[in-house]
């Protein structure tokens, strides 16, 4: 696919998204030159490990990382409108009401002072106006959107009288309550259950259906990803690694990172002893190798992976930053020789 | 679990009947309620095996691991070890029986105390416990230290130079440097990233071979029990509705909470995506349980039976299942 037709048409589009903190002599780039397409109707899950910066990429796009934090980007367009661009009060009208976000922690996005029904009223109010009446008769239609049992007691209750799953279904009704085309969902379901986290995935990708909403999904938890996004985007230490559809990520990972985080499930060593694992950890601000960040944990990594950056190759939608990007066979490729690895070792 | 491995190897610690509740304060001249956290669980623990306790929160999971350890006492019921009953016994057998039993929390940003160096929170249990001089337990710990695959230079380090993995393997060697029987581990690897998860569960199982520590493992996410367990016991509102080994309970879970957890877990390849069960509703609060099965109403098997009488644990197939429709609908 061409990048400048998708570029054009995109929901969402960013490019070279950079998110840094600390001193502007020594920044810590939180993310590091980020590239992010969505179409409308499309659902992208965003992957990595804490700290790859999958966080706080959605909040830059909320417009929530405040000083000393900052926020540069070639272009991040909602629907042909830069928001980098846009004054303060018109970014705010798209924000919550074309854009809306879920939370991670359900018990504390919700403000304990105040009841459901005021709090689903205020963005209604805030976006759409109306008489009390009416706003409340729409925060009710809402809460039943999300089956809610008993919507009507629930109008009047604070957050400390809801479970887990009930907020967080709150949460997704005050998303939900502007009609939205793009909705962030940053780990949404981490804090719940197995059995109330497939009630809300299930929950998420209906709405999304029924609206033809845009939904990134971000999480760290592969096989959510794998069973409801369309497009994967891994991330690590604040960059891209690799895009993907979901079968071409799962099934013939093309950067040794995604293949070795899928090796390190424990439903992919079932009748295994000992689960692969990756050595090392996530580099923090001091560590940062010169290379590709990933070469002190990569099995393959060679001199040139350790002395050289890889840049992000490849089409729009498969996409991947490594200097030897793996075949089907999930065996490194262009021309990478593992006898002259060993030896470097010995 | 099955009648041979109770009998066939000998027994570290067992549970009868083992309940705790705790009165529930609902305002000034009420009554107060009694919530049952725990009500009525058995089992029993052999060395060298885990045995995962699953359950979503609110089950009673980690208030069974609170009598396990002996930080409270249950209401009722027995729990054997070294052949006491530990659940009523007195403050002088406790302190004896207490470092048998260690315990490794979920998060391990929170359970070890920033203000102490390694060096020091793996020493506290050999001090309080032990007469060992200075130079001795600062070997015990250099040895335990190496066992977890931390490096020597870290011994005088505080936690905040850790990452998370690292932080765990300290809780881990801090749990063990007491040679327990068997340790509680709540959680261990939910609060870390997958490639760390992998890491630690690989030294915990490496260190249960090597010294035949006994796990209870309890945990949420099926797919780390599904790899490190050999018994699981499943537990919705405070009782037990299946336990049997791990074998029998993922190739073919009975019990319909047993089926639906399954059914909900996240799975990548699509062929091991069992068929759709969504449950409806949520676990029901611990103070007004449902009469009958406590999973009558989110059952989709449930009849009048069911809403009336509260099923007893019985043998079926070699596990233990709670389940009146059993013959039904397996």
């Amino acid at each position: 696919m061409n990048t400048n037709h998708t570029a054009n048409n995109a929901l969402l589009d960013i490019q070279d998204l950079r998110v840094q903190f600390g001193s502007e002599a020594f920044p810590f780039t939180a993310v590091d030159g980020l590239d992010l397409t969505i179409e409308q109707g499309e659902v992208v899950g965003i992957v990595g490990e804490s700290g790859s910066g999958k966080s706080v990429t959605s909040l830059a796009l909320m417009g929530l990382i405040d000083y000393p934090g900052r926020v540069t980007a070639a272009r991040m367009a909602f629907d042909g409108r830069d928001l980098m661009k846009m004054k303060d009060k018109e970014r705010r009208s798209l924000l919550g009401k074309d854009i809306a976000m879920i939370f991670q922690d359900p018990m504390t996005s919700l403000n304990p002072c105040y009841t459901v029904a005021f709090q689903l009223m205020e963005t209604l109010r805030l976006h759409q106006g109306g008489s009390a009446k009416e706003l409340r008769a729409k925060a009710l239609a809402l809460l039943k959107q999300v089956d809610i049992p008993d919507p009507e007691r629930r109008l009047d209750a604070y957050p400390h009288q809801l479970s887990g799953g009930m907020s967080q279904r709150v949460m997704v009704a005050i998303a939900i309550a502007c009609n939205p085309r793009l909705l962030i969902a940053d780990e949404p379901t981490t804090a719940l259950d197995v059995t109330v986290q497939a009630q809300m995935l299930d929950l998420l990708l209906q709405l999304q259906r029924e609206r033809n909403m845009a939904l990134m999904l971000i999480t760290h938890d592969l096989s959510v990803v794998a069973q409801t996004a369309q497009r994967v985007v891994v991330m690590y230490a604040g960059q891209v690694l690799e895009t993907g559809t979901v079968p071409e990520i799962f099934d013939s990972p093309k950067h040794p990172y995604t293949q070795a985080l899928l090796a390190a499930l424990p439903e992919h060593n079932l009748g295994r002893a000992r689960l692969q694992t990756i050595p090392g950890v996530v580099p923090g601000l001091y560590d940062r190798p010169a290379g590709c960040l990933l070469s002190p944990r990569c099995a393959y990594a060679m001199d040139k992976c350790r002395e050289l950056r890889p840049a992000l190759q490849g089409p729009a939608n498969a996409q991947v930053r490594c200097h030897f990007p793996l075949d089907q066979e999930g065996k490194p490729g262009n021309g990478w020789q593992p006898i002259s690895f060993s030896k470097a070792i010995a | 679990m099955t009648q041979n491995t109770t009998t066939s190897s000998p027994i570290l610690l067992e549970a009868k009947n083992l309940a705790k509740h705790y009165p529930v304060s609902q305002g000034w001249l009420k009554p107060k309620a009694l919530a049952r956290a725990l009500d009525g669980v058995s089992f029993a623990l052999t060395p060298g095996k885990t045995l995962a306790v699953v359950g979503e929160s609110g089950c009673g999971k980690s208030t069974l691991a609170r009598q396990i350890t002996m930080i409270e006492a249950p209401t009722s019921g027995e729990l054997w070890m070294d052949g006491i009953n530990i659940a009523h016994a007195d403050r002088r057998t406790l302190k004896r029986v207490r470092p048998l039993v260690q315990m490794v929390f979920q998060n391990p940003y929170a359970s070890l105390n920033p203000r102490k160096k390694v060096s020091a929170m793996l020493e506290e249990p050999l001090t309080i416990n032990t007469s060992l001089s200075q130079a001795e337990r600062a070997d015990k710990a250099r040895a335990m230290m190496a066992k977890v695959g931390l490096r020597p230079e870290h011994y005088g380090r505080f936690p905040h130079m850790f990452s998370g993995g690292q932080r765990q393997r300290i809780a881990i060697a801090r749990a063990l440097m007491l040679d327990p029987k068997v340790i509680v581990a709540d959680e261990p690897v939910s609060a870390l990233d997958v490639s760390i998860q992998a890491q630690v569960l690989n030294l915990l199982m490496d260190l249960q071979e090597s010294s035949g520590v006994a796990y209870l493992f309890i945990s949420h996410n099926l797919s780390v029990v599904e790899h490190i367990a050999d018994e699981v016991l499943v537990m919705y509102l405070g009782k037990c509705v299946e336990q049997g080994s791990k074998v029998d309970i993922f190739s073919r879970p009975l019990h319909p909470y047993t089926k639906a957890l399954l059914a909900s877990t996240p799975r990548i390849d699509p062929s091991q995506r069992q068929q759709k069960m969504m449950l409806p509703g949520e676990l029901p609060s611990p103070l007004a349980p449902p009469p009958g099965c406590a999973f009558s109403n989110r059952c989709p098997h449930a009849n009048d039976h069911c809403r009336q009488d509260i099923p007893a644990l019985r043998r079926f197939e070699g596990r233990l299942v709670a389940c009146h429709r059993l013959e039904e609908i397996s």
